[in-house]
């Protein structure tokens, strides 16, 4: 049996007793890389695949800043679900987004698992906000097909790839394929950013 | 050694509350599911030191009726959201300090 890829975690939070009980909830192949309070210890961008952070408007840009040009996945923790900043973030590539008031081991485990496969995890109430968003009519849908607006709308309802494939009668190869054309073409980081946006443009 | 009774705290916070605790090697000899009762929880379990959430409306109700029932106990309301915490110190009439909050000075009015 083959042991899965040890993926790291650097989590930054201001309150010491979340931050210490974020680490204690990580199980493999999650290891804690290493923690900090408002990036007072820069992460060690070699040794970390994930950045859990505190959503604040001072933690957004900076961690935003140590993902550029890098493979880092971005997840953060979020106080209120009806702060702007959190849509902003799922646009702006954050891949997975947790509510403090939410999180346990299952839901930051489901979280940062999602997050490193790709897939982006949101909360329900987060969503549903970005659906409900006003539609702002800037449509660019001639630049996606049917086909990639249909796989973008069962993303948008938390579909895996295989489940993707079944609804679809597609292979999940060609789910695969689509994803990633509409990844290239939204200039996207990933299957939240690019469910955000398309949400966001009514695309739909 | 202290004896520990963590009251009612979410569960990140709690498995939080614990891992430093442990890492201080201070014995938590309970933890309370809800802070209803925590008086009579108190009374059963005899701590040195009782901790609760600051972030709760009723802390300070809860450090004050704590204080007046057992006025050898130290009680600690530790914020989860913010690093504060609000220190009653043993026989001082439910009189408080607020302090910033690490692992370090938390550990350091947990042993004081």
């Amino acid at each position: 049996m083959t042991e899965e890829r040890p993926l790291r975690i650097w989590i930054d939070d201001h309150n010491p007793i979340f931050r210490l009980g974020l680490g204690a909830c990580l199980e493999p192949p999650f290891l804690l890389a290493g923690e900090s309070a408002h990036f007072s210890t820069p992460p060690d961008l070699t040794r970390t695949d994930i950045l859990v952070f505190e959503l604040d408007p001072a933690g957004l840009p900076n961690a935003l800043r140590l993902a550029r040009d890098s493979s880092l996945v971005l997840v953060t923790i979020a106080s209120d679900v009806e702060d702007e900043l959190l849509v902003e973030a799922i646009e702006a590539g954050v891949t997975g987004a947790l509510l403090r008031s939410d999180a346990n081991p299952n839901t930051f485990l489901h979280t940062l698992r999602s997050a490193a496969a790709g897939n982006g995890s949101l909360p329900t109430a987060v969503l549903s906000r970005l659906l409900s968003r006003p539609r702002s009519g800037l449509r660019g849908a001639g630049d996606l097909t049917d086909r990639e607006l249909g796989v973008l709308r069962l993303l948008s309802k938390g579909e895996s790839t295989r489940q993707i494939a079944e609804d679809l009668c597609y292979s999940e190869k060609t789910v695969k394929n689509v994803v990633h054309d509409v990844l290239v073409r939204m200039n996207c980081r990933n299957r939240a950013q690019a469910v955000a946006l398309a949400t966001r443009r009514g695309l739909i | 050694m202290h004896r520990v009774l963590i009251g009612q705290f979410g569960t990140v916070a709690r498995m939080g509350l614990r891992e430093l605790l442990y890492g201080q090697g201070i014995e938590v000899v309970a933890e309370a599911e809800s802070d209803d009762g925590i008086v009579s929880y108190v009374s059963e379990v005899r701590p040195d030191v009782v901790l609760i959430d600051l972030d709760d409306e009723e802390a300070l109700e809860m450090a004050s009726e704590i204080t007046s029932e057992f006025p050898a106990i130290k009680v600690i309301a530790c914020s989860c959201e913010e690093p504060v915490m609000r220190v009653f110190p043993p026989f001082h009439h439910g009189e408080s300090y607020g302090s910033k909050l690490s692992a370090a000075l938390l550990a350091l009015a947990l042993s004081s």
